[in-house]
């Protein structure tokens, strides 16, 4: 029973300390911080009430990845008939805010990356802001290694090219599609 | 895993491998043995490493998380309720002004920083040319800004950051400059240098320069990137 205490303690702190990264990887996804917020709050929990299910200790931050997917993708598919108003993306053209942000190297990059297919992005997300290795990359998203290094070889060349074209247009905000089917 | 030997054209996937650190060391020392030679393939990875760089600063600034004021309850059940009442109503007892709460590492390490963030007084200076009368005399008016915050009694934090040719400065190639880092650091525990990977890295790749860094100088895996979070968190920043 103690080595069971001290195991949930042991993997809790574990993620804990990353927190802030999956948080990161989940406004890469949705370009929004509070559903951000509530993924991340909703994917630990889950977790954290799930650690019996997790055989090997040292896939805690990969198996924690298919979590918060699934609650992404859960969520998607819970509005997935219904577009609020709100979240209508209204064609930026002169809009002094959104020229502002153009201007900022860091929201086009995150533009571009938001226009990546869900595939892609989950793949560059991983690697660049989980910092995962493949192998991790593997695990999280059950794929062979092999497609891991295609798809995220795609993925660059896809980015690069949308950084370029993006840097010579007037940028509009882009909230990340991701299909759900 | 890959072999570049059987396929003189390195493919992307491998480049990208190499950037990201998946090769083995002799996959890695091949790649760079290609590097020395290929200038079209040392291009390539310097794109890569600038993307892969661009993707991780595009998430720096994004608004913070609010988890850290949210607990994330976990499975115990009335025990554990029954123990968190009596932490509480002790805490209430005792004056506490909160319960312990869920927070990243960076978070558990900001308290320390705490204090240190009560020093109102952060200086980046940023070394990116290789003139050394010119980093001479950076390190000589830091001495005195040094001296005189000392002399007031007044806290200040200063980092120097290389980069760029910068680095070729940072080692004992430059004995004048070494020995004056040295005494400095010997001298002042609020100051710190720190050199950029990257740029060793590429002028390795580019130029064949072997740099040799002093002790008293840390690596950092990119100065860009330092630089612009020391300037986001408020540093004052002066090109030395």
């Amino acid at each position: 029973m103690f080595k069971n205490r001290f195991r949930h303690k042991k993997l809790t702190r574990e993620l804990c300390a990353n927190r802030h990264r999956f948080y990161k990887l989940a406004y890469s996804w949705t370009g929004d911080p509070m559903l951000a917020d509530d993924l991340v709050q909703e994917a630990l929990q889950k977790a954290l009430h799930s650690f019996d299910s997790l055989k090997d200790d040292s896939k805690l931050n990969a198996w924690t990845c298919r979590i918060l997917m699934n609650c992404h993708r859960d969520w998607l598919r819970r509005r997935k008939d219904t577009v609020d108003f709100d979240d209508y993306e209204f064609s930026a053209e002169g809009d002094p805010l959104a020229q502002a942000s153009a201007d900022d190297t860091s929201a086009m990059v995150r533009r571009c990356i938001a226009r990546l297919s869900d595939k892609h992005r989950d793949v560059i997300t991983l690697v660049d802001l989980m910092e995962f290795s493949y192998e991790e990359v593997s695990q999280a998203l059950d794929i062979p290694i092999g497609t891991v290094m295609s798809r995220l070889c795609r993925a660059r060349r896809q980015l690069k090219q949308l950084i370029a074209a993006a840097s010579q247009e007037p940028a509009a905000p882009v909230t990340p599609l991701r299909s759900v089917n | 895993m890959h072999d570049p030997k059987d396929n003189p054209e390195v493919s992307d996937e491998l480049l990208n491998s190499f950037v990201d650190r998946q090769l083995t060391s002799e996959e890695r020392q091949e790649i760079l043995h290609r590097l020395k030679r290929d200038r079209a393939l040392s291009e390539r990875v310097c794109e890569l490493q600038h993307l892969k760089e661009m993707t991780r600063l595009a998430y720096d600034d994004i608004p913070p998380s609010r988890l850290p004021r949210r607990p994330i309850e976990g499975p115990g059940g009335w025990p554990r309720m029954i123990a968190a009442a009596l932490i509480f109503g002790l805490g209430l007892l005792l004056g506490m002004s909160g319960l312990p709460q869920w927070g990243s590492a960076e978070d558990r390490t900001a308290a320390p920083g705490a204090s240190r963030d009560r020093i109102s007084t952060k200086v980046l200076v940023h070394l990116s040319s290789a003139d050394r009368q010119s980093a001479l005399n950076t390190l000589g008016s830091l001495e005195q800004m040094l001296a005189e915050y000392r002399q007031r009694g007044e806290p200040v934090r200063v980092e120097v950051i290389a980069n760029g040719d910068g680095v070729k400065l940072l080692g004992p190639d430059t004995p004048e400059i070494a020995e004056r880092i040295a005494a400095l650091s010997a001298e002042y525990d609020n100051l710190s240098f720190a050199a950029c990977r990257n740029t060793i890295e590429q002028l390795q790749l580019t130029e064949g320069l072997h740099i040799r860094l002093i002790p008293q100088v840390r690596l950092i895996d990119s100065g860009v990137v330092e630089v612009i979070r020391r300037q986001k968190e408020g540093w004052a920043y002066i090109r030395g």
